[in-house]
């Protein structure tokens, strides 16, 4: 179920690549309909949302504003109709209304971002030195207390690098 | 994640596996977090954000992204997004028998 859910996720997303133009902008975030509404998957990296800092995975959206009209909900809308109220030209303000971690007693956010282009972040391919069948680049830095560690001190151990933030 | 992750590095242990994460919070954001969610396994912190430096090397655009890195240290499988457990559960443990096989 869950595979088939991310499968759907990454089509919508290709999607949206291939629909947008050139003056049409977003905020880089991918989004899921769940049973209690429409969920935040992931923040695309260096696009609005993420900058922001301020919009996460599993946060739930519910409203959505242009500019500085005022916010409609998004209940009853099917998922292509809310793409549609996020994006917009570039350099114009969305406000879009979150339920943090999208719990149902959470104070709501509304959080007012400027569209930014996000194609060819979305679209960059993966970098030559980290695809599949290639060594992995060595990853040297430092853990939260500071103690220093290196990828390489795990060879001859299968590892599984979760790059991963609170979501 | 955190519950699969957890009950992972449980049934790992003591063979060759390791998890080891790169984070984008912000310091004490992923301090609290640590001991909230009981996360035994080892971070790079990365900066604070998502343009840190490991990320940004690495490319990446989405959280989580997953990579699968053998004993060899080859990148078996990329992930944007889980799999689902099951399915990383079975590339790890392929790899994680193979690693044994070679083992003296």
């Amino acid at each position: 179920m869950k595979k088939i859910e991310i499968f759907m996720v990454i089509g919508l997303l290709l999607l949206g690549v291939h629909c947008l133009g050139q003056d049409v902008a977003g905020i880089g975030v991918i989004l899921n309909k769940e049973k209690d509404g429409i969920v935040v998957k992931q923040v695309l990296a260096g696009a609005p949302a993420a900058i922001s800092n301020k919009i996460k995975a599993n946060d739930r959206i519910i409203a959505i504003g242009q500019g500085d009209k005022a916010s409609v909900s998004i209940e009853g809308k099917n998922l292509s109709e809310i793409v549609q109220m996020i994006r917009g030209p570039k350099g114009t303000v969305v406000r879009v209304t979150i339920l943090p971690d999208g719990k149902e007693n959470a104070q709501p956010e509304v959080i007012s971002l400027v569209r930014g282009e996000i194609k060819e972040i979305a679209a960059a391919p993966p970098t030559e030195e980290n695809r599949v069948g290639a060594t992995a680049p060595e990853i040297a830095g430092e853990d939260l207390d500071g103690k220093k560690f290196k990828l390489s001190d795990y060879r001859g151990k299968v590892v599984l690098i979760d790059f991963w933030g609170d979501w | 994640m955190y519950p699969h992750e957890r009950s992972l590095v449980k049934r790992m242990a003591g063979k060759p596996f390791v998890l080891l994460g790169v984070n984008s919070d912000p310091k004490d954001h992923l301090r609290a977090t640590l001991k909230k969610e009981n996360i035994t396994w080892r971070s790079w912190w990365d900066g604070g954000n998502t343009s840190g430096p490991i990320a940004q090397a690495w490319g990446i655009r989405g959280w989580p992204t997953l990579y699968v890195v053998d004993h060899k240290g080859v990148i078996r499988h990329q992930h944007v997004g889980s799999p689902g457990d099951e399915v990383l559960d079975a590339e790890l443990e392929k790899l994680i028998r193979a690693a044994e096989a070679t083992k003296e």
